[in-house]
């Protein structure tokens, strides 16, 4: 593990290296966007300015003010109404530079996804949605009963294995109801008020990539540690009726994983005793809850919780060229992309022994 | 069930010998002695009724499989081929679907085991004849099949 450590972070110091370069540009289109955006807040002031003294100077303007804005009371008004004006103006200055700051952060991460996976043709969307049929094909969770959300995609060829990853959200909606008692006139009222609450069943990144081993039905993975009774239920009515239950001989994977299949040979066959393991491994590189589906054909998929890709791009380059801390950002930025791609190495899935067939 | 799987599953593995015999023979066929074992052993595997028969069949195959392979480091063509080496990645696919099918085989006969072994099953179970199964287990010296690469 060490090894690879240290390997990544040689990666990560070549690509970083190579990429201050490149900063350069960033940072003078990033100057050349503060400076419009000061010159366009700086432009509406002076119109908004000449417009009021046009005013000001205009009978329309005199009897206006001496209606509206006079006293204490016309001080207050204008005093308000100037410092709306300059918060309004600061947020649309600081809100195009942000918008700036995330379209440069989107091309940094799409050069790291490349650099990483060494693939010139990789690719990330921001905010392109995740078509749902891919999701149905996982055919993890219900989505005729549930509500699926899925963007910033990231595909990839990482060592020849087509891997895809993207952030996902599963939810649903209960009713709620609620009854208060009240008197008017000397007669008693209920009042009820329904509304739907928004709960959430899954919300993670979605990886997928292809499986030196050929599976002819569906392998299903359930986290063991699910405390949400209503969330327990919900995943495992779905995937109760479709497969049994089968105890493996791993038993620190046992202790993580409920394994639902049809097929128990088969379930036997690519849960391997050394791809237990494996898996087990993950969660030295990436803790937290994970669902695992084998699906027809040579691919699988992984769902891992609380992890999103959204946090990696919310790292933005500071407005101040700060070496230290943009290493820092872009190291962080670097790891938790690496992460994602770990699990090919993790799960040895270079092994290509059965992909010929 | 799980036992007719690993009946399967290891007869499929039998079947390959035809195939393994072929692509040998025509690099090495002086080898008889070793051929004749290898279908000896195809007869008999297709004997087994039990999963005692399938293991010492399978021990028997185990160390003639490891006489072929030490037979074809002296054939560097047969080693180069490209059918020698397809073979050896069905063969290795076919070794892990019998492990499959043997944890799958041992995982319900320990479930039996455990079964007819408590009270009060215990007490009643000889009665109608229910008795414990052996597990289908490798040598240790033998462990798996060797397939080089």
């Amino acid at each position: 593990m060490e090894e690879n450590e240290i390997k990544e972070k040689e990666k990560f110091e070549e690509f970083y290296s190579r990429y201050t370069l490149l900063l350069d540009k960033e940072y003078e289109e990033l100057n050349k966007e503060i400076k419009k955006s000061i010159i366009f807040a700086i432009g509406i002031t002076v119109i908004l300015i000449a417009a009021i003294v046009y005013l000001v100077f205009s009978d329309v303007g005199k009897n206006f003010i001496s209606t509206f804005l006079t006293g204490t009371y016309g001080v207050g008004i204008i005093c308000v109404a100037a410092l709306c004006y300059v918060a309004f103006m600061c947020y649309v200055v600081v809100r195009s530079l942000k918008e700036k700051r995330y379209k440069i952060s989107e091309r940094i991460i799409t050069d790291m996804v490349k650099d990483i996976s060494e693939d010139g043709a990789a690719t990330y969307d921001y905010g392109k949605q995740t078509k749902q049929s891919i999701m149905e094909d996982t055919d993890l969770f219900d989505l005729s009963k549930l509500k699926y959300r899925g963007e910033n995609s990231i595909i990839a060829t990482y060592h020849k294995n087509p891997m895809s990853f993207c952030d996902v959200q599963f939810y649903y909606y209960v009713d709620k109801e609620s009854k208060s008692y009240f008197e008017r006139d000397g007669k008693k009222y209920i009042r009820t008020k329904r509304w739907k609450e928004k709960k959430n069943l899954f919300s993670g990144v979605y990886l997928s990539a292809r499986l030196n081993k050929k599976i002819a039905d569906y392998i299903y993975l359930i986290p063991n540690n699910i405390k949400d009774i209503y969330i327990n239920g919900k995943v495992l009515d779905y995937i109760n009726y479709r497969g049994d239950r089968l105890n493996l001989e791993n038993l620190e994977f046992s202790k993580k994983y409920k394994v639902y299949s049809e097929d128990e040979v088969q379930a036997r066959y690519i849960l391997s005793l050394g791809l237990m393991e494996k898996i087990n491994k993950i969660d030295t590189i990436l803790p937290g809850k994970k669902y695992i589906v084998f699906r027809e054909g040579i691919r699988f998929a992984i769902f891992l919780e609380d992890k999103k890709i959204e946090e990696v791009r919310k790292c933005t380059l500071p407005l101040k060229r700060n070496e230290e801390k943009i290493k820092k950002d872009f190291e962080f930025m670097y790891k938790e992309i690496s992460k994602l791609f770990s699990i090919y190495d993790i799960l040895d899935l270079g092994n290509d022994i059965f992909l010929d067939k | 069930m799980a036992f007719s799987s690993l009946d399967v599953m290891l007869k499929k593995r039998y079947d390959l010998i035809p195939n393994i015999i072929e692509v040998v023979k025509g690099y090495a066929k002086h080898e008889t002695e070793t051929f004749a074992r290898i279908t000896e052993i195809r007869l008999r595997a297709n004997e087994c009724k039990n999963a005692k028969d399938l293991e010492n069949v399978s021990s028997d195959y185990a160390r003639c499989m490891s006489s072929v392979n030490f037979l074809a480091e002296g054939y560097p063509d047969l080693k180069a081929s490209q059918n020698y080496l397809h073979l050896q990645k069905v063969m290795l696919e076919q070794e892990e679907q019998i492990s499959a099918a043997r944890r799958t085989y041992n995982a319900h006969v320990e479930s039996f085991n455990t079964f007819v072994s408590m009270f009060p099953i215990n007490l009643i179970a000889p009665a109608f004849g229910f008795e414990r199964y052996d597990y289908f287990e490798i040598n240790a010296n033998e462990t798996e099949v060797k397939v080089n690469f």
